[in-house]
């Protein structure tokens, strides 16, 4: 999905804005957090494409394709999804599903949130996705991550990068549970 | 002409081929003189010789009798004759006049047309003298006795020499100014006629006149146009033109102003004009490939295929956000319900006030 392409929708539809900037609901959150799985498998299958071909380079005689455990796959798994995450927080406070859906994740005063804070949250969110369930009842939309690191997910279909701020490191040791 | 020598009367038409010309000129009228006036014979006679004899003098009258009612006719039918020559003098310059209008290239041993038409001129004349002098017998011897002493012997003779000298000397004036007088007055005409219509011209509206007296419609009503069109030859008078000067001078800008193109275009039937249009033999001509070519340089496809594409996939996008929020809100509500809550509180922190 082409950064190009979300820019031009300059005209936002009936109903969505109005709705910019206000915390987003369950589904979206959920729909991201698919997309999100989804482009992990799709970056777990590349990997493993790749090292085949490089086995295949290596010793064509000998090649045989891998075969990996579920340990190995799980862990993969785990530390792409956690790099995945943290590095679309802290960059420009996306992930990959999270911009299909229109959302962006900010810190307590809506900013954009520290590279700490993005791993520890994705650590988190790794950890415990049921977490994210907790929105669909929390009078404020919040997961229990955001609940835990003082963070809010909200609807922004624009592009623009919410600043940083440098405080956002010590978020997690403030926040109330 | 200048060796011509013949009578007073006698009009040397050297190039009017009048019949043969005799020797001596048989209609030359002699006066009468007084050598030749003899006195009738007074004798007795009958009542039927007095007729007879009255009718042979009268058959002699126009042999030369020397009645005197004879000399009055032979002087009248003289002028006659006089008048007949000056006027076949004037015929016989027309004709000179005419044959140089003509082709010299003729040839001799045709008749002359002008000569001809001069001749017959003459021979009227001669013919109105000799019925001109018989009148004149009949009334000079009715008035004979009246003005018999015009013709006395001495006096008739006096006078028939002097008309007689006068005449002569007349023609031979004539004569001898006749081609200085025709060229005086072909000079004169010549110089007058162009003032004299000149003058009218300027002083008579022609134009006015024309539209006045002459019913030009009935006029080109007669004429027929398509015999005239036939006889035009179209395509040399088109050769001649000089297009491209024409094309240059052409006020095209003028007269596309003065055309109400819409009009026009209200008016076309266009759907008639395509059905007669042969747009197979059109698309044969075109070279499609280069066209499609060019226009693919023109329109930079891949751009737009990569606008086209982003559009759709942004399309896309909003449809799922949209029906994303719609499914946030319809759990909140039902969620709410269930919990009895009034409203979430969506609005997140601002800078520096956290919530």
């Amino acid at each position: 999905m082409s950064g190009a392409a979300l820019s031009r929708g300059s005209a936002l539809p009936a109903g969505a804005a109005e709705r910019q900037g206000l915390r987003a609901g369950v589904i979206s959150r959920i729909g991201a957090l698919m997309i999100d799985l989804l482009y992990v498998a799709a970056l777990l299958g590349a990997a493993y494409l790749a090292l085949a071909g490089f086995r295949f380079l290596r010793s064509a005689r000998t090649f045989a394709w891998p075969q990996p455990s579920f340990q190995e796959t799980f862990v993969a798994g785990v530390i792409v999804a956690v790099l995945m995450l943290a590095t679309g927080w802290a960059s420009t406070g996306r992930t990959r599903g999270m911009q299909v859906m229109g959302l962006r994740l900010v810190g307590r005063s809506g900013t954009r949130v520290g590279p700490g804070l993005a791993f520890a949250r994705a650590v988190a969110c790794i950890a415990f996705p049921l977490g994210l369930a907790w929105s669909a009842f929390s009078n404020r939309n919040a997961s229990v991550q955001d609940l835990v690191f003082g963070t809010s997910v909200v609807y922004d279909w624009h592009m623009h990068v919410p600043p940083a701020r440098t405080d956002e490191a010590s978020a997690p040791a403030t926040a109330n549970s | 002409m200048a060796d011509c020598d013949v009578a007073v009367h006698d009009v040397c038409m050297d190039r009017i081929p009048i019949g043969e010309q005799p020797d001596e000129p048989d209609n030359v009228v002699q006066l009468p003189t007084a050598g030749d006036v003899t006195e009738p014979a007074d004798e007795e006679m009958s009542y039927e010789d007095a007729i007879a004899a009255d009718a042979d003098r009268l058959e002699d009258d126009a042999s030369g009798e020397t009645q005197p009612g004879s000399h009055i006719a032979g002087m009248m039918e003289q002028g006659v004759r006089v008048g007949a020559g000056l006027f076949a003098a004037g015929a016989s310059a027309l004709a000179d006049a005419l044959r140089t209008t003509i082709a010299h290239d003729e040839p001799e041993d045709d008749p002359d047309p002008a000569a001809t038409l001069a001749g017959a001129g003459l021979g009227a004349a001669v013919t109105a003298a000799e019925a001109a002098a018989g009148a004149a017998t009949k009334l000079a011897d009715a008035l004979g006795p009246a003005i018999s002493w015009l013709v006395e012997p001495r006096f008739a003779k006096d006078a028939g020499e002097m008309a007689g000298g006068v005449v002569r000397v007349l023609d031979g004036q004539w004569k001898a100014s006749q081609a200085e007088m025709v060229d005086a007055a072909t000079s004169f005409l010549g110089a007058l006629v162009p003032e004299i219509t000149k003058g009218l011209a300027e002083q008579v509206d022609l134009t006015a006149l024309v539209r006045e007296q002459i019913d030009v419609d009935a006029i080109v009503a007669d004429v027929d146009i398509d015999r005239i069109l036939d006889r035009v030859d179209v395509d040399a008078i088109v050769s001649r033109v000089d297009m491209e000067r024409v094309a240059r001078s052409f006020p095209v800008e003028a007269v596309v102003e003065r055309v109400d193109v819409n009009r026009a275009a209200d008016r076309l039937d266009v759907d008639r004009v395509v059905a007669r249009t042969d747009l197979q033999a059109v698309v044969d001509r075109l070279d499609l490939a280069a066209i499609a070519e060019e226009v693919i340089d023109e329109i930079d496809l891949p751009q737009l295929v990569r606008e086209s594409s982003g559009i759709m996939a942004n399309e896309t996008i909003q449809t799922v956000r949209v029906q994303g929020m719609n499914a946030d809100r319809l759990v909140s509500r039902l969620v709410d319900t269930v919990l009895r809550r009034q409203a979430r509180d969506l609005v997140p922190p601002a800078d520096g006030n956290p919530s």
